[in-house]
């Protein structure tokens, strides 16, 4: 069974699993992240979302089902979940070195690494809520769970970009 | 200043210490750039630095940290009116919805405040660790301030383009 919304709030799995009608196993999803990385190899940044959930669609019997959509967005989503999660690391890598570096020299500067770790804190609690507005605004319908999943992803992958930069601005 | 004051009271604005200007204005801010070119490309974030960008060029002194504070905090103002009306007009719309709907239980009003309170804690870490980065940096303190001021613009501009979209869809409903 491939691993849906890994790192979802409960209540994206929950808005998802509300509509598990069981016409499409997990297994049947044929999708690849090739889509989107092919896209973003050729420097496209965030028009590159949702590339590969739509060939997932495309591809998978059932695939445009409200049930079919909400499982090839979170498959992408868990792809920019990855790609976030390396940009932060890689990020906080060099953070760390800066402030080790300037703690050696004897400056006492703001940390870039404690600094990261908040700003990527309250990023999450942000990113949280503005998904759980947009659910709102399903009212409980079945369009709710693909409009969370869909904020979910592209605001990953703004925030991916944004880290990919350096965490300067655009 | 005394309506960047009122902001902060409303949306929690950090007080960053605006650098000491005389009376007169250092160069020139024409919020007309801001606004055409939201006119041509919709709500967008291509939209954001541009009238700033311009005023820093104005002053004929490109480059010097209080022209661009300045400038900087001019487009901050710009953005931060447009997001605070969205989101008041925003939350009148909401309302509005569930009123008819006659769906309290949607909490949609509810989640756009806790949206928003969010927003500004992550602004404010957002814009803390631009400032960590540039800390020391070649440039400066003088530079390191800019950041901030940028920092501030950019995701202010974002979150009052974002509020505008979701304004442009509750409308239709």
């Amino acid at each position: 069974m491939r691993r849906l919304c890994r790192t979802h709030d409960l209540i994206l799995i929950a808005s998802i699993m509300a509509l598990a009608v069981p016409a499409l196993a997990d297994a049947d999803f044929v999708y690849s992240d090739a889509a989107t990385q092919s896209c973003l190899d050729d420097g496209k940044g965030l028009e590159c979302v949702g590339h590969s959930a739509e060939k997932c669609m495309e591809d998978t019997e059932g695939g445009y089902s409200t049930y079919g959509m909400g499982g090839c967005m979170s498959l992408e989503a868990d792809f920019w979940d990855s790609k976030l999660n390396s940009a932060y690391q890689s990020l906080m890598a060099q953070a760390k070195e800066f402030d080790a570096m300037a703690a050696e020299d004897g400056f006492t500067v703001l940390s870039q690494a404690d600094t990261l770790r908040d700003m990527q804190r309250t990023w999450i609690s942000f990113r949280d809520s503005r998904c759980a507005y947009e659910y709102s605004l399903w009212g409980g319908g079945t369009g709710g769970g693909p409009a969370s999943i869909a904020c979910f992803t592209q605001m990953t992958a703004e925030q991916t970009l944004y880290l990919q930069s350096g965490g300067l601005g655009n | 200043m005394i309506k960047l004051l009122k902001q902060s009271v409303a949306f929690g604005m950090l007080a960053f210490s605006t650098p000491a200007f005389a009376d007169e204005a250092p160069s020139q801010f024409l919020p007309e750039i801001a606004k055409s070119c939201s006119n041509t490309l919709g709500p967008n974030t291509q939209c954001i630095g541009m009238a700033a960008n311009a005023c820093m060029h104005a002053s004929g002194n490109f480059g010097d940290p209080n022209i661009a504070k300045w400038c900087l905090s001019q487009e901050t103002d710009y953005w931060d009116a447009k997001l605070n009306s969205a989101y008041q007009d925003l939350m009148v719309e909401l309302q509005r919805i569930e009123d008819e709907a006659g769906q309290t239980m949607l909490q949609t009003p509810e989640s756009l405040r806790a949206m928003q309170r969010n927003w500004i804690a992550y602004r404010d870490a957002r814009c803390e660790f631009e400032y960590a980065q540039y800390t020391n940096g070649s440039g400066g303190a003088g530079s390191s301030t800019v950041s901030i001021y940028e920092c501030q613009m950019q995701a202010t501009g974002e979150q009052a383009i974002y509020l505008d979209k979701r304004l442009s869809q509750a409308m239709m409903w």
